[in-house]
């Protein structure tokens, strides 16, 4: 076919531009496919990571044992080859059962976990054997066999025992059979209250703790079939929540969780990740489609002419488009496989970096999807995002070619936003497609329609208000230069023309400065700025009267406590006056059964706090008027809460909450909802009252120690539960650190896509800033000839290029911050925080960019002889 | 299909006006014109008299506002793009005064275009032998940017005469060429032309040139007056 030929002729004769092209592609494009093999490999782990806290696919847990009609039914919903188990967990005293006969044997709170044989589903449970040495053995199998029992090293250090020794749980003597070393559902920044501890379940009846009105959270797990848990299907499990929460709908007692619902708060900084490079990746590939356009609007407008030539020996007018359409299409194929080789070299060097956070088992692996995706997008996307340029040749005239002074390439069309619709189409389409939602993708498409409408509106006024200050250096003789005039002028009267350019260099400087900032409200969640206070002992159930001494004794052992937080205990009776047992009518059993389960599924443990401390941050409504009550200034006492933990009850801003505390009503009004800031590890709570109102109520403390080392902190445990034996120990260092670890990479993956766009960003502004150039070296040789100076050429061009840059920029700059804005309230969390440092420096560096690219090529265009260029003009 | 007797070119009652500026300027009125087979003749006006413009419609490339255009018998006034490409690509050659070669080709390649586009099969060896004609074989390899203006104009010759039209539209041949090289080149043109029998239709301000014509006309106030 003769106009594929001569598209293939005509790319191989402009060497130049073809190969700018292609790079201009398959940045973009290496960007897409890098961040989805990332993304696939984050979802990855992240799947696996939640499946592991979980320890199911799904799981259904109460207070209360679950019926046979509710497992019944529950059963019916999963698949055939689902695999099920049952645990019990209650939390209560393990004594050390020793040969001593002289008073009751030491004890401490530990949480127990009674567990079916096949436990646990996912992941596994690291144990040291009696030996102290990793032991490989199935001691979840042994268990049901017999009565042993697998207990955290703080069990073993408070208690001074040793693997083989035994405890006694209730009525039942376990013999401890090893130490775990690392247990996956503690991957977790939430801590449990006391040490854990595992027991077969079939010996948790022997213990005689599991009776009526025991507080026994009874746990229903499903895995599902091989099929179904594939890393890729999340959704299934998704669904199939759905479909048992629809059931549960009446049953307000009973928790579902999926593995993706149930994973804290490790998991929801991971989907920010997610959540995050899927933005990383729209952004890498709207730059390409900018820049793609804008050399495909340079490149068409260059070549009409020879359409018009064309024609005039005799190709048809759509004949003639073929030409360009075939060398988009080659072009953007060979980008796309540019892009593919590009992507295949870079991601080992990522998969190094990466591998302490994703873990050296997950393939980091071009993903089959998005290698289609981009050779669809590269050999398809390119011409269809050229589309709007196609348009412009329908108001081409071969004619002009007879007449000297007009010139083929200025036409006009205004059919142009038809043109873009299928681009359009496509945004949305892969917006959705990487957020896996159509909503995400309606945001980022408004997004971006909104970004060009205030930039082509902001870039039409500005341009054009520059007639004062031209008329102000006019005036002044002192400052009065011809080329700064001549800058000035011609970017007012050309605004129409560089209406494009400011469009999208200012579409770029939004997006590109958008990244860092979001980049920076990210890592602002993971970097614990209270790194020298990391907690290493969290204390529990202090009571008033050993607030004084265990301060003391921490002391005396050069030891910092962080605060004491207050712990008080207390029901949620009323919210706005209106009892909330109502909602809890349909559970089944007696009225005193309903009763019961109402209170455990109300009691909260209420702190006082004045302020907000520095892991916390205001996400609606007002800090409190005063740090304390004042019953002079104040209707009622005020109360802070925990952002999600409102979401999750449905509690509002200004909502008035009555709780029972010890028989007491104590009424408050939610004045604030705050976000706590998930890498600090202090302890926090989900309801924060002022000081002032619950001072004298009934309270145990919360206190931390900070970290120590490993002898320091195990001779600690011991002297602790010596001294201070009520006190329940829980050493969280080892979680803490892991936790660190992970979020420390997860920011520096961040910080290093973040770079990524960065450079992606500013590759395709190059392409833009030097068909600029090109476009103005005509001028400069007019200039040149007209007998300009060499500075003045300069001061002339660059002043163009500096204004609408430094506009655009400045344009962009500001839309950015609105677009970090809307995409923290709507994808992270609410979690917004002011970046103005890293979105100023990549629009400082676009105008300093377009500059330094506009210098570099005007000097070559000074350097070339004026006939030269005039003549490649004509 | 015409004989020597009847008009390969019939332009009549032809008008055309443009829009400037909001008003409307006309350009050709009641334009009446004939040309016969193998005859060469030659336009001159002063500049913005119209001379563009019905080079523009004659070959097909622009279409009137009135009256009718007949060439080689066929009636192209109201003919589709398609078949006024397939039109020009047979029947009408057309030689600029700016070249309008396209730049990323070679001179052969650029030759051998209008008869590709109308699928010939053997377009280089036919193009070859046409820029042997103008006498530029040796040349066949260069790029538009490496020839000189006369090299380029007897390119865009060799590529207007390639396809053998019938008819053959020069704006202003010599235009841009100094006066020695734009002998040679008209020179070669009137010699091309006379040796195929084919009809020239010849836009000029040079009165040396129009001379040479078999029939001068002049363009003014839109229409075409004969000079004898």
């Amino acid at each position: 076919m003769i106009w594929r030929r001569l598209a293939w002729r005509e790319i191989i004769n402009t060497p130049k531009f073809s190969l700018f092209f292609i790079l201009n592609i398959a940045l973009g494009l290496t960007g897409f496919i890098t961040v989805t093999a990332l993304k696939s490999s984050i979802d990855q782990s992240l799947s696996g990571k939640s499946r592991e806290i979980l320890g199911a696919d799904i799981a259904v847990s109460a207070f209360r044992p679950i019926t046979f009609d509710e497992i019944t039914a529950f059963d019916a919903l999963v698949p055939r080859g689902t695999r099920i188990a049952e645990e019990s967990g209650w939390v209560s005293m393990v004594a050390a059962v020793t040969e001593s006969s002289h008073g009751a044997p030491p004890a401490r709170l530990m949480e127990i976990r009674a567990v079916d044989p096949t436990f646990p589903f996912y992941g596994e449970v690291a144990f040291t054997g009696e030996d102290g040495k990793p032991s490989t053995d199935p001691i979840f199998r042994q268990m049901e066999v017999e009565p042993l029992a697998l207990a955290a090293p703080e069990l073993y250090f408070q208690l001074d025992l040793k693997p083989g020794q035994s405890v006694k749980i209730g009525d039942q003597v376990f013999r401890l059979r090893g130490t775990i070393a690392s247990d996956p559902s503690t991957s977790s920044a939430s801590f449990s209250i006391a040490p854990r501890i595992y027991i077969g379940r079939k010996w948790a009846h022997q213990t005689g703790l599991i009776q009526l009105g025991s507080r026994i959270t009874r746990t229903r797990q499903y895995a599902l079939p091989a099929q179904f848990s594939e890393a890729q299907a999340p959704s299934d499990a998704e669904a199939l929540e759905a479909k048992f929460k629809a059931f549960a709908k009446t049953r307000s007692d009973l928790r579902i969780r999926s593995h993706t619902s149930a994973t804290d708060e490790l998991g929801r900084i991971l989907k920010f990740l997610g959540d995050y490079l899927g933005i990383i990746a729209l952004v890498a590939i709207i730059l390409s489609g900018i820049g793609g356009n804008f050399l495909i609007l340079a490149h068409v407008r260059s070549k009409i002419r020879d359409l018009a030539i064309l024609q005039s020996i005799g190709a048809r007018p759509s004949s003639a488009r073929w030409i360009i359409g075939w060398q988009m299409i080659l072009l953007g194929f060979g980008g796309a496989i540019c892009a593919v080789a590009i992507a295949a070299m870079l991601l080992p060097a990522i998969r190094e970096i990466l591998a302490p956070f994703l873990g050296t088992g997950i393939k980091v692996s071009i993903q089959k999807d998005s290698v289609i995706m981009a050779l669809i997008m590269g050999t398809l996307g390119t011409p269809i995002a050229g589309l709007p340029v196609f348009m412009h040749l329908d108001g081409m005239s071969a004619a002009t070619l007879f007449r000297e002074h007009e010139d083929p390439s200025k036409i006009k069309n205004s059919r142009w936003l038809l043109a873009a619709a299928p681009s359009i189409a496509i945004i949305f389409g892969l917006a959705s497609w990487q957020a896996r939602s159509p909503k995400a993708g309606i945001l980022f498409l408004v997004i971006t329609g909104i970004s060009i409408l205030i930039l082509a509106a902001s870039g039409t006024i500005l341009l054009r208000a520059l007639a004062p200050v031209s008329r102000m250096i006019k005036q002044q003789t002192r400052w009065r230069s011809w080329p700064l005039l001549m800058a000035l002028r011609h970017t007012r009267r050309s605004s129409q023309n560089l209406i494009v350019s400011f469009v999208t260099l200012g579409l770029c400087a939004a997006l590109i400065s958008a990244v860092p900032q979001i980049q920076a409200i990210l890592t602002s969640e993971l970097t614990s700025s209270e790194k020298t206070a990391l907690p290493g002992l969290f204390l529990f159930d202090i009571q008033p009267e050993q607030e004084a001494p265990l301060r003391n004794f921490l002391e005396s052992r050069n030891l910092s406590s962080g605060s004491f937080s207050p712990l008080i205990r207390a029901r949620l009776d009323r919210i706005n006056d209106k009892g909330i047992g109502e909602t809890f009518d349909n559970i089944p059993g007696t009225r005193e059964r309903q009763s019961e389960e109402q209170f455990k599924n109300r009691t909260y443990n209420l702190s006082v706090r004045g302020r907000l401390t520095g892991s916390e941050a205001l996400a609606a409504g007002r800090e409190f008027q005063t740090v304390t009550f004042d019953r002079t200034k104040q209707d009622l006492p005020e109360i802070s809460l925990e952002k999600r933990f409102a979401e999750r009850t449905g509690i509002r801003l200004d909502d008035v909450l009555e709780f029972n505390v010890q028989g007491v009503p104590v009424k408050g009004r939610v004045v604030n909802l705050r976000r706590v800031r998930w890498a600090s590890f202090q302890p926090n709570f989900f309801v924060q009252f002022q000081k002032g109102v619950i001072d004298d109520a009934p309270r145990t403390y919360l206190g931390t120690v900070t970290e120590t080392d490993f002898d320091t902190t195990q001779k600690l445990q011991r002297e602790l539960a010596q001294s201070f034996s009520n006190i329940s120990i829980v050493d969280v260092k080892a979680s803490v650190a892991r936790i660190l670890s992970i979020s420390e990479q997860v920011a520096l993956a961040i910080t290093a896509m973040a770079m990524l766009c960065l450079v992606a960003g500013m590759g395709v502004l190059t392409a833009i800033t030097l068909q600029q150039s090109r476009a103005r070296s005509y001028e400069t040789a007019i200039l040149k000839v007209l007998g300009a100076s060499f500075r003045e050429v300069y001061v002339r061009v660059l002043g163009e290029a500096a204004i609408v840059a430094f506009f655009a920029a400045a344009t962009g700059l500001a839309i950015s911050f609105g677009i970090a804005w809307v995409l923290s309230v709507f994808l992270f969390d609410g979690a917004w925080v002011f970046a103005a440092k890293a979105a100023v420096i990549p629009a400082l560096l676009i105008v300093a960019l377009t500059i330094f690219i506009t210098m570099a090529t005007s000097r070559m265009a000074l350097r070339t002889k004026a006939r030269n260029l005039l003549q490649a003009e004509l | 299909m015409s004989n020597p007797q009847s008009p390969v070119i019939s332009v009549a009652k032809v008008g055309k006006s443009y829009s400037r500026s909001g008003q409307k300027v006309s350009v050709l009125a009641d334009l009446n014109f004939e040309a016969l087979s193998a005859q060469t003749i030659a336009i001159t006006g002063p500049s913005g008299s119209g001379k563009s413009t019905l080079l523009g419609l004659l070959a097909g490339l622009d279409q009137p506002d009135q009256g009718t255009i007949t060439m080689d018998g066929i009636d192209i006034t109201h003919m589709s793009q398609a078949d006024l490409a397939l039109f020009r690509a047979k029947t009408v050659g057309i030689v600029f005064q700016q070249f309008h070669l396209l730049q990323t080709l070679t001179a052969l390649e650029n030759v051998s275009l209008p008869l590709e586009i109308a699928g010939n099969k053997s377009a280089e060896a036919a193009a070859l032998s046409r820029l042997e004609a103008v006498g530029l074989g040796s040349r066949s390899s260069h790029l538009p940017s490496q020839l000189s203006g006369g090299e380029s104009q007897r390119v865009a010759i060799a590529r207007a005469l390639v396809v053998r039209p019938k008819i053959l539209l020069a704006d202003e041949p010599s235009g841009n060429l100094d006066t020695k090289t734009g002998e040679r080149v008209t020179d070669l043109l009137f010699d091309l032309v006379r040796k195929e029998g084919t009809t020239l239709i010849l836009v000029t301000h040079n009165e040396e040139l129009a001379k040479r014509c078999d029939h001068r006309y002049q363009l003014r106030d839109g229409q075409l007056h004969r000079v004898p």
